[in-house]
């Protein structure tokens, strides 16, 4: 763009009615270090209030700035395409319920308290930068954009100061700071080729370069993402850094930064679409890194003793059922993602809400631990074996739904394309459910199947209420999906 | 009410169980009553639908067509818009015919006597209670349901409630047990699952669609001329596919004018990874499924052990009424839909109900474990079942649903056999007791109405089984070539043997002088209790007056059951043709 100076201005100033809520998540962020100055340790639950209050009004100006503008904007850095609103909700949603499963966390300590502040605004910031994630439309930003959330989730592992935390968060890094230098050095490869870093152009660009390079280049590129999904070969820190950071964040790990990068994922698709669609190579790829994490996944859950380790195993399979939804490339594919993810936001704040209230109670998250839990407390062992039915997928569930709808897309690729592989990943998928359902029955095993008299896990009723809030939705768009889906076809089609 | 009978049938059981959850601890001892009086009700119910069904010559036989169901209900539970690739409908859909009806009554009868039998549960009622009747209810819907998605939800549901019964309240390797249970019948149901994939998308509703096109106004008003419309303009691909109305139901998939082109269980000529063969391999998907369920050998490991670790009260619902959704969901599923299978594979499916015959009856004579024995006498009978289906002929398939039905009874009382020794002393090894009936007469009277009735003498309702199902075989090979004599010849062989085992554990354990191995409780050895009685008379009734009055049961089943070995025999020679044509070509 060769624009005049004052013309850029303009253009920049027009932009920013589109980035209304990234604006109003920086002004929280730097909101809330500047209120905790002021405040004592025994009053820092204002923090929580304010961030969550911040949030909530950010919904409404998700909704406001919607879909405004069509084409890039603020110089092609940015675009808003289809998704982008269902994920800035999701991201908005999901950050909501962290704050909420913060201030619902039972026995604190005094000194608990004192970090709050900044754990709160590098929270905001980590949502901040998945915001940008999803409208990332240039090399940089898209770059910057990971970085601000890896970098922000590296600190944020370690905010339970021990041993482990440490440990977590030092692997979380090495990890990642090796997978963004992968990525980057695909991402420059791809400039190279191209001379430019807007996706737009590069995929026009990209026709006169052999393919093998630009298989390489993006396949490169899509390292980094896949290790912000966790998907395998990219998932090894993903159990460690669930097992040491706070709960809460855990549980928002497992879903937003894992969105996000489906988001950028289903960018770099959407930008070298015809490239794609030439070279099958880029979904052999996409389908063999969906295959293996849920191999890897399911097969490592089963060993795991440590719940949030099992969960952490369940949520690389996962990422391996949502690049399956992709891999269609069709509008009822994105469908099924967004329900998928919808879903899946659901179970994964469930079960370690759940887990949150167990391990204040007992001190770890051992799944042997929770022994007759269900005889003394039929009410949470009946919500969480929903929420292990979900997340298996077996009917009466949402869970189930989901995954019927992404196999249902991948069935229709394989139907009009006629490819065997398409139609390899359906049952390969299929038949791992059998696997899945092996570890996730463990807690409601546990649970129902050992007595243990021992059991003094008890929950306060606002904490119940909580989890049926979140168990609830799971039952409730199974009869009636439509409710969920009716959302996502107003903006898809 | 009467428009609703079949929703209360299901509805009735669950709220109950929600009732159960809701009471105070204090009122546990309820429980059971409630239970009882909730399958009591149903049982009403069951029989006010059977007298509600026309079975008048000349009345709707149903199978295949959606007007010919009796009682339907059938309301529109999902409209799934998918923009380009049209909506998906999903519907509440019940009804009955004579393929059903009976396995309805038969549920409703069972789930009674298990009622009865569940008294024995002293701790952690409340649970029980609740997922007992969770389960009446998902049994039902199965039976009655004629939306695929429907049946699937109920199918498989009902192995959550199984799975924590016997998890829970089962003997010594319960865990291990209930866990094989589960992840059997959950693979039996993935196979089902990818064929419902494939089968939704391939499959329109010719009413729906010719709404969403204009042709009408409302499904209500539909013609005949519409569909037939709605099927030519698909044949030429004349509809958007925006406006295709893609179903679950059962009775759409049944009917080839429904297929979208080039989808791929469109019969003909199509290229796919599959080729030209996808329908008999979907027809093989579907009935391994089912097979698990019922269960066929190979596939029957699980049962054995599901069983010796149920309680009483479950195993008499499991070998009662579930084993029974196999071979019902075989008819009514791969049978229907992919009636080529039935005519390509019907050797194989004989042989392999011919195995389970044999085979079970060996197992059953080897082993030391009364309910052991009891569960592979199960697997053998439920290869009658196979046997019968796989013959196609009105005999065949009339004995095999008066098998499953006269076996839901029986078997109750032999579990409820076992049940009685088990309740008392806690060991069912066979040698380590002799001479019951000494101390025991009238339970002893009882395992003989049982045993003869299990092992196929005339009276009982199991001869007339067998007879149908042999009849059936015998004149496969000369009416319909499918199935050779030699199979119906070596199945009688299971005869022999199930007599051979049945008279053998008489004799070794309930004839002669009183013996016990001396570690049991032989002071607790008492005779039939009066809740005992009260579970055991009406069964034994029921075998004995379904052996000397089969008109009952067969006036219900054959109607529809002689329309069924036509439609499938015809259909299934037919497309059979188109699909080895074009495998040739």
């Amino acid at each position: 763009m060769n624009l005049s100076l004052s013309d850029k201005l303009n253009h920049i100033l027009e932009s920013i009615s589109s980035l209304y809520a990234e604006g109003w998540l920086a002004v929280l962020f730097i909101a809330l270090i500047i209120i905790e100055l002021f405040l004592s340790n025994k009053k820092k639950l204002i923090l929580g209030l304010v961030a969550l209050i911040g949030l909530a009004f950010n919904f409404f100006l998700i909704q406001k700035a919607g879909t405004s503008h069509e084409a890039p904007f603020m110089l092609g850095l940015l675009t808003i395409h289809k998704g982008t609103i269902f994920f800035k909700n999701l991201f908005n949603f999901s950050g909501i319920l962290v704050i909420l499963m913060m201030m619902f966390s039972g026995d604190k300590k005094q000194e608990d308290y004192k970090n709050y502040g900044e754990f709160y605004s590098l929270f905001i910031a980590i949502i901040l930068g998945l915001n940008l994630m999803t409208m990332a439309n240039n090399l940089l930003m898209v770059y910057l954009s990971i970085e601000l959330v890896s970098i922000t989730s590296y600190v944020l592992t370690v905010f339970k100061f021990d041993k482990k935390g440490a440990e977590g968060g030092l692997k979380y890094l090495l990890f990642g700071t090796i997978s963004s230098g992968v990525m980057l050095y695909g991402m420059s490869l791809l400039y190279g080729f191209s001379g430019s870093l807007i996706l737009s152009e590069i995929a026009i660009q990209l026709a006169h370069v052999p393919t093998v390079p630009i298989i390489i280049a993006l396949g490169m590129t899509f390292g980094g993402l896949f290790f912000k999904i966790s998907a395998a070969p990219f998932h090894i820190w993903t159990p460690d850094v669930y097992e040491a950071a706070p709960t809460p964040l855990v549980a928002f790990f497992s879903v937003a930064p894992k969105a996000a990068g489906i988001a950028v994922l289903l960018t770099f698709l959407q930008g070298f679409e015809s490239f794609i669609q030439d070279e099958k190579a880029i979904i052999y790829l996409l389908g063999f890194v969906a295959g293996l994490s849920i191999l890897i996944g399911n097969f490592s859950a089963i060993w795991q003793k440590s719940a949030k380790r099992m969960l952490a195993y369940s949520s690389i399979a996962h990422s391996g059922f949502l690049l399956l939804a992709i891999i269609p490339f069709s509008a009822s594919g994105y469908s099924s993602l967004y329900f998928y993810l919808s879903i899946y936001v659901f179970m994964n704040f469930a079960s370690f809400l759940f887990i949150q209230f167990f391990e204040e109670k007992s001190g770890d998250d051992q799944m042997e631990k929770m022994q007759g839990l269900g005889l003394t407390n039929p009410l949470t062992g009946i919500l969480i074996t929903v929420v292990m039915i979900a997340l298996t997928g077996l009917p009466i569930t949402a869970g189930f739904t989901a995954k019927l709808f992404v196999f249902s897309s991948l069935w229709e690729a394989y139907q009009n394309s006629g490819e065997g592989f398409m139609l390899a990943l359906f049952l390969f998928g299929l038949f791992n459910t059998l696997i899945a359902l092996f570890y996730y029955l463990k807690i409601p095993f546990f649970m129902f199947f050992r007595q243990n008299e021992n059991q003094h896990f008890t929950v306060q009723p606002l904490q119940t209420a909580f989890l049926i809030l979140l168990t609830l939705p799971l039952l409730i768009f199974f009869f009636k999906p439509d409710l969920l889906t009716g959302f996502f076809n107003a903006f898809l089609f | 009410m009467s428009e609703s009978l079949l929703s209360l049938l299901i509805f009735v059981p669950l709220i109950a169980a929600v009732v159960i959850l809701l009471l105070p601890k204090t009122l546990n001892g309820s429980l059971k009553w409630i239970t009882l009086g909730t399958t009591i009700i149903q049982l009403i119910l069951s029989i006010l639908v059977m007298l509600k069904l026309d079975w008048s010559a000349g009345a709707p036989v149903g199978v295949n067509n959606q007007g010919n169901f009796q009682l339907v209900e059938n309301h529109q539970w999902l409209n799934l818009d998918l923009g380009s690739l049209g909506t998906i409908s999903i519907q509440y859909f019940l009804g009955l015919d004579g393929l059903n009806s009976t396995m309805v009554l038969l549920t409703a009868i069972v789930m009674v006597i298990g009622a009865i039998s569940s008294f024995e549960i002293k701790d952690k009622r409340k649970g029980f209670f609740a997922l007992f009747n969770v389960l009446s209810a998902t049994i039902m819907g199965c039976f009655m349901a004629l939306d695929f998605f429907l049946f699937y939800l109920f199918f498989e549901f009902m192995l959550l409630p199984m799975y924590f019964l016997i998890g829970i309240w089962g003997g010594p390797r319960r865990e291990y047990a209930s866990i094989k249970f589960f992840i059997y019948t959950l693979l039996g149901s993935i196979f089902i699952l990818i064929v419902m994939i494939g089968l939704y998308t391939s499959v329109i509703d010719p009413a729906a669609t010719a709404v969403k096109i204009g042709l009408t106004e409302s499904v209500e008003n539909i013609t005949t001329e519409n569909v037939e419309q709605v099927q030519e303009m698909l044949k030429v691909n004349q509809i958007k596919p925006e406006n295709l109305v893609r179903t679950f139901s059962l009775i759409s998939m049944m009917d080839a004018e429904n297929y979208i082109p080039g989808s791929i269980f469109f019969k003909g000529e199509i290229s796919s990874f599959f080729r030209e063969n996808a329908r008999l391999i979907a027809f093989l998907l579907l009935f391994i499924g089912f097979a698990i369920k019922l269960p066929a050998v190979p596939v029957h490991t699980w049962l054995p052990d599901a069983h010796v670790q149920a309680p009483t009260a479950i195993s008499v619902v499991l070998a009662g009424i579930l084993l029974k959704i196999g071979g019902y969901g075989i008819l009514r599923i791969p049978y229907s839909i992919f009636p080529e299978g039935a005519i390509y594979f019907s050797w194989w499916i004989g042989l392999f109900g011919v195995i389970a015959i044999v085979y079970g009856a060996f197992v059953a004579l080897g082993t030391h474990n009364l309910k052991k024995l009891i569960a592979y006498s199960s697997v053998s009978h439920m290869g009658f079942v196979m046997l019968g289906i796989a013959s196609l002929t009105a005999e065949g398939i009339n004995g095999a649903l008066y098998q499953m039905f006269s076996h839901g009874i029986i078997s109750a009382m032999l579990f409820l056999i076992a049940g009685v020794v088990y309740y008392r002393t806690h060991n069912l090894e066979i040698e380590n007791y002799k001479g019951l009936i000494s101390k025991m007469p009238v339970y002893s009277a009882m395992v003989m109405v049982a045993f003869f009735a299990s092992l196929g003498l005339p009276g009982f309702s199991g001869f007339i089984a067998e007879l149908f199902v042999f009849l059936g075989a015998f004149k496969s090979e000369s009416a319909n070539g499918l199935i050779p004599i030699w199979m119906a010849i070596v199945s009688t062989l299971g005869l022999i043997l199930g007599a051979a085992y049945y008279l053998w554990t008489l004799q070794r354990m309930y004839l002669g002088n009183f013996w016990a191995q001396k570690d049991l409780a032989v002071d607790q050895l008492t005779d039939l209790s009066s809740r005992e009685l009260i579970m055991f008379v009406p069964l034994a009734i029921i075998t004995i007056v379904l052996g000397l009055f089969p008109h009952l049961l067969l006036d219900m089943i054959s109607p529809s059951v002689n329309y069924f070995v036509n439609f499938v025999e015809s259909t299934g020679r037919e497309n059979l043709e188109i699909i080895l044509q074009a495998i040739n070509k």
